[in-house]
């Protein structure tokens, strides 16, 4: 199994490919022609920016890997680093004006919600079925006159 | 000669072998050997340490082993003994019938637990017929569904 930091530069590397691809989308197929009225550093910054703030989230997928950690902690790790990296690159990058910043920001607590529950609603399944086979072989063998299982 | 029956039981975990004879001849004795020579081979008994002393362990009466401190620990309903053995090793020494991984540093016996329960904060704990507890990881779930599904 990789290491952790090799999995971190790994994850990293795949977001910031993302980011990048993002920033060449939004660029190409919905710009509105400013950017070479802004000039060569404005493209570089979003070039680099985006590559940074498809990175963060990626490599922070690690902290899914931190198992003895509850869902909603690490749901909410990943989230506020997210967030705050959502923050700084807006700040710099100049994404959205800061009234539509709130929309988004609130589309993407949603998001976090509901992946957060159909995670939660699935374990809380799996768990439901485990334990229903656990009785079922209890009763079976007490059933039986067996008493315990072993 | 010798007579065989075979009782299909499926409340049964492990097979249970009843040797009915006249006299404990030779011939049953050499059955009997023959018979725990293949339980012994397929659950060999686990040698642990008891402070100096070494005890040998019937993976029957394994609640759980895990690692602590760098150590390995093997917990029965009674005791708990350290072994001399990484976690991987003995994970193969341990029947995949009745064990089973549930974290990077735990194994249990299916066959001890009680139930599994999943807190408000989404941690899962496992709790034993001994009363002891532990937690599982997330990616483990699926595996011990599979397994206690199997049995």
């Amino acid at each position: 199994m990789k290491d952790l930091r090799t999995r971190l530069c790994i994850r990293a590397l795949i977001g910031a490919l993302f980011g990048i691809f993002i920033c060449l989308f939004f660029m190409v197929f919905m710009s509105d022609g400013n950017e070479v009225i802004r000039g060569n550093y404005y493209l570089i910054l979003q070039f680099f920016g985006s590559a940074l703030y498809g990175a963060i989230p990626m490599a922070g997928t690690v902290v899914f890997e931190k198992e003895e950690w509850g869902l909603l902690k690490v749901t909410c790790i990943h989230y506020f680093s997210t967030f705050i990296a959502f923050i700084i690159a807006n700040f710099i990058l100049d994404w959205f004006e800061w009234e539509v910043f709130g929309i988004v920001v609130a589309i993407m607590t949603v998001l976090y919600f509901i992946i957060w529950l159909i995670q939660y609603r699935r374990y809380k399944s799996e768990i439901k079925r485990i334990n229903d086979e656990l009785e079922t072989e209890l009763l079976l063998r007490d059933d039986k006159g067996k008493g315990e299982r072993d | 000669m010798v007579d065989i029956d075979f009782v299909l039981d499926e409340a049964l975990m492990d097979p249970k072998v009843t040797v009915r004879a006249k006299e404990k001849s030779e011939q049953v004795e050499k059955i009997i050997a023959a018979i725990e020579k293949v339980s012994e081979s397929d659950h060999p008994m686990i040698t642990c340490r008891d402070g100096e002393e070494l005890e040998f362990v019937s993976q029957r009466d394994i609640v759980r082993v895990y690692t602590e401190k760098r150590k390995v620990i093997v917990e029965t309903d009674s005791a708990s003994y350290s072994l001399d053995k990484t976690l991987g090793a003995v994970e193969e020494m341990l029947g995949n019938d009745r064990f089973v991984r549930i974290s990077q540093s735990e194994i249990v016996n299916l066959f001890k637990v009680k139930s599994l329960n999943l807190s408000k904060s989404g941690t899962i704990g496992i709790t034993f017929d001994n009363g002891s507890s532990t937690w599982v990881a997330r990616s483990k779930v699926k595996a011990i569904k599979q397994m206690v599904e199997k049995t």
